[in-house]
């Protein structure tokens, strides 16, 4: 049964972009209404997905900031902040809304501009999503949490460095077919397995993802409604979302994080479906690591055989189950709090058949997975073409 | 000689966690955490070198980070002395030596 129905959807290029904060809300919210045929006076509500605005362009209040540059008039408008997940509870809102039956039309937007801060800076603003007493005074940043469980993960499962750097190669490819990517440059292994630019042992600049600015939007309706605005109606079936240990190292074991788990779980139920009715998957891909833990969190591969599916070319655009067909976080960009919102618009390009060059082969199905911090918050979304 | 470290006992359950919150994670107890300190001799369950850091530990870089799983039942977050930069093994036995700037500095136990 569908939760809420998307009718329109856009996206901005992700990317170190000219454009403002505002400039970019705006693009994508436009794009979402004109492709559901509304106007800014059908919303009834607006939430926004952003993580760190009053760091990263010094400004908050940011949803009323939000909805006024789009024009909005007199619109119920929240912000939503969980990290990396931000943009994804901004949609689970909107689902909720629509649920609850007090909404009929909602606009979610996931929006974050980075590059107005250099590289150490937004280091910095990443680290406030960690512990800051017990983790980031440490040292710890972001790519060493994954470099923590890379080790972790090679030690336990054997996973070898070739394995890792095969999802690196992946999404570069499956970027370089994606005009919104922030990268299009093509590896391989090798480049990943030689580079001496380390970042976190064994990880290096190969394996994390972009700095980037972007954003996406969706427009969501009551199921019923759905036909009235859009032909191509994708509808949402499934929405879980779970916390897990704030820290790192608070996780029993550092190859899975329970929230993916538990939120996969409750999405599946909810959707009536298993993990092998999915036929893609748009996963959170901040470092390759991260990409190999999500596929065996969320019932793809066996804990332990992620990465030798990634390496056999299985999670590939031509693969059984192609993962991350946009270039993922990794090569299409990660403006932190239009993520989540960005893998359910590219979710739905997808089951509208309207994703070009990388188009997946015939499918009903797809999902997303947003984590924020070291998987203390995870959202889960199963998507279906009706 | 080991530095100790000070943790919170639940006295119903008996788990000892680095952090306190309002219930016990384990046995669901309210306000049952003491305080009380371990031995901070342990063995390391990951580990990574950090070669891009926050600024104001670029001075620090390359560190080593390890999460630690200590005797005393707690597992915590250190920087490895940088004696021992590279080679780090899980399972390798290691104990707390200092603070440095409120830095947990662990180092390898010959």
């Amino acid at each position: 049964m569908a939760l809420a129905s998307v009718i329109g959807v856009g996206t901005t290029h992700y990317g170190a972009l000219q454009s403002t904060f505002a400039e970019l809300v705006i693009e994508a919210a436009k794009q979402a209404l004109d492709d559901a045929g509304l106007g800014p006076d059908d919303i009834d509500a607006f939430y926004l997905g952003n993580y760190a605005g009053d760091s990263f362009i010094d400004q908050n209040h940011l949803a009323a900031y939000a909805a006024s540059v789009i024009g909005l008039k007199g619109v119920p408008s929240s912000r939503l902040e969980g990290a990396c997940a931000s943009g994804s509870l901004a949609l689970r809102q909107g689902i909720l809304a629509i649920q609850s039956g007090m909404y009929k039309r909602v606009l979610v937007v996931g929006a974050e501009k980075m590059t107005s801060q250099p590289t150490a800076r937004v280091t910095e603003i990443l680290a406030q999503a960690s512990n800051r007493e017990w983790e980031a005074n440490i040292g710890m940043t972001f790519p060493s949490v994954f470099g923590l469980i890379a080790q972790r993960h090679m030690y336990r499962y054997g996973t070898t460095r070739e394995q890792i750097a095969s999802v690196a190669v992946k999404n570069h490819a499956h970027a370089l077919l994606n005009p919104h990517a922030h990268l299009h440059k093509n590896i391989t292994i090798e480049d990943v397995c030689g580079c001496t630019s380390m970042v976190a042992d064994p990880l290096n600049r190969y394996d994390c993802s972009l700095i980037s600015d972007g954003a996406s939007a969706m427009v969501l309706c009551a199921p019923d409604l759905a036909k009235e605005y859009q032909t191509n109606v994708v509808d949402i079936i499934g929405s879980g979302q779970a916390s897990g240990p704030f820290e790192l190292f608070m996780n029993e074991e550092l190859t899975s994080f329970s929230a993916s788990r538990q939120a996969s779980q409750e999405a599946y139920e909810m959707a009536n479906v298993q993990p092998m009715d999915i036929n893609f998957a748009e996963v959170h891909d901040c470092f390759t690591m991260a990409e190999i833990i999500a596929t065996e969190d969320l019932g793809f591969f066996k804990p332990g055989e992620g990465g030798i599916a990634a390496l056999e070319g299985r999670t590939s655009l031509r693969g059984d189950i192609p993962i991350n067909p946009s270039g993922g976080l990794k090569a299409k960009g990660h403006p932190i709090g239009s993520t989540g919102v960005g893998q359910g618009v590219e979710v739905v390009y997808q089951l509208r058949g309207q994703a070009g060059q990388r188009q997946v082969k015939e499918s009903s199905i797809g999902l997303t997975q947003n984590l924020g911090g070291s998987g203390g918050t995870c959202t889960v979304h199963i998507y279906k073409r009706r | 000689m080991s530095l100790k470290i000070k943790v919170h006992h639940c006295v119903i359950c008996e788990k000892n966690y680095l952090l306190a919150s309002a219930y016990c994670p384990q046995c669901r107890s309210e306000n049952s955490f003491i305080p009380m300190e371990v031995e901070g001799k342990g063995k390391i369950f990951s580990y990574t070198v950090v070669y891009v850091s926050e600024k104001k530990w670029e001075a620090d870089t390359p560190y080593s980070l390890a999460v630690i799983d200590l005797d005393g039942g707690v597992r915590v977050l250190g920087r490895m002395n940088g004696d021992n930069l590279h080679p780090l093994q899980i399972d390798m036995e290691v104990e707390l030596t200092e603070y440095k700037d409120q830095v947990p500095v662990f180092k390898r136990v010959d």
